[in-house]
């Protein structure tokens, strides 16, 4: 019943509602946007990592993470880690790859680079490297072919079919390298990563870097995002203590640590604009039971408890915010869906590539995220209520019934 | 006894005035009366009806309800005191505007945690007998002065309360609706034994009424039980 | 004036109603500007620690060089030159380096990384580099053959001071080069990726391993502040001639454009908050005098009918609204302005994950504020112009009253 009154109540003075409505809407659904865009951000570089290198789950010998150095390998192919993923039916994919650090020369030019040996035809099932691919032609077609990032491609001032030279040191510590002609040029989101790797075929690498048949990881892709966790435990259990098997998580927690700080500049967010709406809200709240006085007054006189009053200002409170949140998130839903094609950022374009954005951003907005704010909103249109529903029901009924 | 009331006074002080408004006043109040408290303004009615309907806490004396006396319950007791045992009819301010009429009078059911079914039986008839059946769903807003005092005789009565308090009711209205509203509140007593204790300056009411106390300076200066001047449901006056 | 005096005694007829809407705007005004100063210092700290750790202010090379990166693109610092930028007042300090890619190899481990030769005692009038060492020392001129590293770089190598590693490269007439070098001292950096992959040398040996005669790669000039970054670059144009070469002047804008991106990004996401917390208080105070003037309707009734003009009622209306902000306004910077300095001298120290991913972008875990009167008096406008947009509705209302109809208004 006394839901029903505090509604009624709030459309005494339509306008004046219609004004907090409106202010508490704009609040939220600019925060909410604000913070979609936020995530969508941190969820691109998830992604991108994902697929361009890291896979979902990643094995290796044992302390290859404290030391990742070349020696660190998989045996005979990495057979044992092969055969278990290729039991679990949550695997989606897996590859292997030989990682090294090396020096590529060119005619023109040196730079420093990483090396990576890659499966061709796997390869392309786990990352995207492979659709990156802007010219020239995947692994495999041709030997001794190397695909380059297009921006290392620039430095080292070199084209599809031109020669160059890779000087790297081999599994026993020889200084050693090759020859290979430059077979494709790829652009991934990350500019980190076209700067600075060069892709071979698995089997040249191997030979380059004198490694026999071992691998450096084996790169895993699932079904079901939210089973990594499992997946990553049994395959722990079931592999032993040789090996190593990290999530994505794991590897590079920074992405992880990204949306707690994302979730820390929420909270801020919404208390700044939520305390600043709280006012308002008081304020019009104060307003009316003022001018309610005599009326209150009579309600107090045939038997309402004071505590009714509280309940039915407060009531008030989180009617008129919880109008104003279900517009407002209905705005933020429906223009994150008018945005699903993403903002255009290219002028931020480099900005965003060296965190593995692509520039075109879409807002994401997920059930959780409206979590936080409806119950910030909720204790903020509480605590404003507070000072009118005290102030309401403070005088004795018989002078508020006399006031003037 | 329905309702004693023993010494009560109440003083106010003011920028040096001290100024008695009500001085020792005694009063008994039996079930089925019309009673009306009569005099000046400033003579303490309004005080003293306030204290009888546990509306003000007098500075001495006792007031007891069905032998149940106010000084022993706290605040809230007397809040639910009032909720279930009296009725108020106030001068003006009765009726909530956001509710129509039908839901003010079932309003202190729904305080009282009565259930709708009972609820909705119960306001209806009340409604035809104030003479609003059909004006149930109408808000405040759009109904007349007299018909809005109507509907808070309904509210005020429909609980079924020992004692119907009535501050002024007629006071906002012209002289032919409020002789209307006084022989709906006389035949409410006569056929259904509703006790009413009006608080008034008003001459239509002090002649329906059957007995008057009369206050002056904060004391009761006169109790006539007066004779009926005319039977229940004749207009009196024009 | 008459006006004035009248709209700000009708601010204060309501004095609880004028406390919350005066509160919400003091609040509003304190975040603004503390968080803009925070911006602002935390902005300004990447800006000079990138530029102090790499370009300087303003980095000169040889035309291509930014995009190409190879010895071919070089440039010859002649006498003239180096009086030059001695004595230009402009430049606070400068270095010539010399960078090129080379295999890193202690054993059997070995990173590709980018070698820097540099010269020591002008490299720290630019970069705090030297300033940076963990473990052992600097390059000293004197000795041959010494090399700093990264400690992540170490840490991936196996190595610590007082080992050899080997430095294997291509040299400027493109034969391979390689030489033994000596770890003298670990870099410890706030870029995770920079100490990753930073080695640095002395210019001469640099320049001898690469047979690069007298030739260097860039100098980086540091201006007295960023600010002063544009007219550096004007004052090296004029006045920095090298015979030999054709210098380009960069602003280390135009070297690290994706730091420039992500801060002007990072001010779009500030001044979005802004713009919510701001509306939301000028809803607060369009409600306030809205319910003001309605109030009363009345006595603008009796005003306009006695012969107020309507433009006076807007205006006092108006007045209204700007003095409501005003208040809040002052309050809101008696409070903001202290705390913003205090700030300024007590920056805090972040920990935790909030550090790891200011180390991820490359930053000290440390949030500096700085307060400029630009912020105050930016702020102070946009807080009066909000409270301005708002009148409109009510002012307009007020003044376009009908007497007869307020008058009837019981």
């Amino acid at each position: 019943m006394l839901l029903r009154f505090a509604w009624r109540n709030l459309w005494r003075n339509p306008r004046r509602t219609a004004i907090v409505v409106v202010a508490v809407s704009v609040g939220i659904a600019g925060s909410l946007l604000s913070m979609g865009v936020n995530y969508g951000m941190v969820d691109q570089m998830v992604v991108t990592a994902i697929r361009t290198e890291l896979g979902h789950i990643q094995v290796h010998a044992a302390g290859w993470e404290d030391e990742p150095t070349l020696q660190k390998t998989l045996p005979g192919g990495a057979a044992t880690v092969v055969a278990a993923l290729e039991r679990d039916p949550r695997v989606r994919a897996w590859t292997r790859r030989v990682r090294g650090d090396g020096l590529v020369n060119s005619p023109r030019a040196s730079a420093g680079v990483r090396v990576i040996g890659v499966e061709g035809e796997r390869e392309g099932d786990v990352s995207l490297l492979r659709e990156a691919l802007v010219a020239g032609n995947w692994l495999g077609a041709a030997p001794r072919r190397a695909l380059l990032g297009e921006s290392l491609a620039e430095r080292l001032q070199v084209e599809l079919g031109d020669k160059i030279a890779v000087s790297v040191q081999d599994a026993s510590g020889d200084l050693t390298g090759g020859g290979f002609r430059v077979g494709g040029l790829f652009h991934t989101p990350s500019s980190e990563l076209d700067r600075s790797t060069l892709l071979l075929g698995l089997g040249e690498a191997q030979v380059l870097f004198a490694l026999g048949d071992a691998v450096s990881e084996v790169v895993v892709v699932v079904h079901d995002p939210d089973e990594v966790e499992a997946l990553r435990t049994s395959l722990a259990k079931e592999l032993g203590p040789q090996v190593e098997v990290r999530s994505w998580a794991q590897l590079e927690p920074l992405l992880v640590y990204m949306v707690q700080s994302f979730d820390m500049m929420a909270w801020y967010l919404y208390a700044a604009v939520f305390t600043a709406m709280a006012f308002g809200i008081a304020n019009v709240l104060l307003m009316a039971v003022h001018e309610r006085t005599r009326e209150i007054g009579m309600l107090r006189a045939i038997g309402m408890s004071r505590r009714r009053v509280v309940a039915m200002v407060v009531l008030e409170s989180m009617w008129v915010t919880g109008v104003g949140l279900a517009v407002g998130m209905a705005v933020a839903l429906g223009a994150t869906w008018l945005l699903r094609d993403g903002i255009d950022l290219s002028a931020f374009a480099q900005g965003l590539a060296a965190y593995g954005v692509p520039p075109r951003l879409s807002p994401v907005l997920r059930a959780r995220d409206f979590g936080m704010p409806l119950v910030i909103a909720g204790v903020a249109a509480g605590l404003a209520s507070l000072w009118p529903a005290l102030h309401a029901a403070r005088e004795r009924p018989a002078e508020a019934l006399r006031h003037v | 006894m329905l309702l004693e009331a023993r010494g009560l006074r109440k003083v106010y002080e003011g920028r040096g005035v001290v100024t008695h408004a009500l001085d020792g006043v005694d009063l008994d109040v039996q079930e089925g009366e019309f009673a009306a408290l009569a005099g000046p303004s400033g003579s303490g009615k309004t005080t003293l009806l306030n204290m009888l309907g546990a509306l003000y806490v007098p500075d001495a004396g006792r007031v007891a309800l069905d032998g149940q006396a106010y000084a022993d319950l706290d605040a809230g007791q007397l809040a639910d005191l009032r909720l279930h045992k009296l009725g108020f009819v106030f001068q003006a301010y009765n009726l909530i505007p956001v509710f129509s009429a039908r839901e003010n009078v079932e309003f202190v059911m729904e305080l009282q945690g009565v259930e709708t079914q009972v609820r909705r039986a119960r306001a209806q008839p009340v409604l035809s007998e104030v003479g609003l059946e059909r004006l149930g769903e109408k808000r405040p807003l759009e109904l007349s002065g007299g018909q809005q005092q109507r509907v808070a005789v309904a509210r005020a009565i429909v609980s079924r309360p020992r004692l119907v308090l009535a501050d002024e009711p007629t006071a906002n209205l012209d002289s032919k609706t409020a002789g209307r509203l006084l022989d709906l509140m006389g035949r409410l007593n006569a056929e259904h034994g509703v006790t009413f204790l009006f608080s008034t300056h008003d001459p239509l009411v002090m002649e329906a009424a059957r007995r008057i106390v009369r206050l002056q300076d904060g004391c009761v200066v006169a109790d006539e039980v007066t004779a009926p001047t005319a039977e229940p449901g004749t207009p009196e006056g024009a | 004036m008459g006006e004035t005096r009248l709209a700000w005694r009708n601010v204060w007829r309501s004095p609880r109603r004028t406390a919350l809407t005066v509160a919400a705007t003091v609040f509003a005004v304190f975040l603004v500007v503390v968080f803009v100063a925070m911006t602002r210092g935390v902005h300004e700290k990447m800006i000079e620690d990138s530029v102090r750790l790499s370009s300087g202010h303003v980095l000169v090379t040889a035309p291509g060089y930014l995009q190409k990166r190879t010895l071919d693109e070089f440039l010859v610092l002649d006498d003239a030159a180096v009086h030059t930028l001695d004595t230009l007042p402009e430049v606070v300090g400068w270095a010539p380096r010399v960078v090129s890619f080379v295999l890193l190899s202690r054993d059997v481990t070995s990173r590709g990384v980018a070698v820097m030769g540099v010269d020591p005692a002008r490299e720290s009038t630019v970069t705090t580099l030297s300033t940076r060492v963990v473990d052992g020392h600097f390059i000293r001129g004197g000795s041959p053959h010494e090399i700093v590293i990264g400690e992540r770089l170490a840490e991936r190598l196996g190595a610590s001071v007082g080992d050899q590693l080997l430095l294997y490269g291509v040299a400027y007439t493109l034969e391979t080069a390689y030489d033994l070098y000596t770890v003298v001292g670990l870099l410890r950096l706030p870029d995770a990726r920079l100490e990753r992959s930073m080695a640095i040398v002395s210019l001469a040996d640099l320049q001898e391993f690469l047979v690069f005669g007298d030739r260097i790669s860039e100098i980086a000039v540091l201006a007295e502040s960023s600010e002063r970054t544009g007219a550096l670059r004007d004052a090296l144009r004029r006045g920095l001639a090298m015979l030999d070469s054709r210098p380009v002047f960069h602003t280390w804008r135009e070297v690290m454009p994706d730091l420039e991106q992500l801060i002007v990004l990072d001010d779009l996401g500030f001044y979005v908050m802004v713009a919510i917390l701001i509306t939301v208080v000028g809803f607060g105070i369009l409600n306030t005098i809205l319910m003001a003037v309605l109030e009363r309707q009345r006595e603008l009734g009796v005003m306009l009918a006695v012969g107020l003009r309507p433009a006076a009622v807007f205006r006092i209306v108006f007045l209204e609204s700007l003095m409501l902000a005003a208040v809040g306004l002052v309050f809101g910077l008696v409070l903001a302005v202290p705390t913003a300095l205090w700030f300024e001298a007590h920056p805090i120290h972040v920990g935790g994950t909030m550090a790891a991913t200011f180390e991820f972008v490359g930053m000290e875990p440390v949030i500096v504020f700085r307060l400029t009167s630009s912020t105050l008096w930016k702020s102070s406008l946009l807080i009066l112009a909000v409270a301005a947009v708002a009148a409109l509705y009510p002012a307009l209302k007020a003044s376009r009253a009908n007497p007869v109809d307020a008058l009837r208004t019981i």
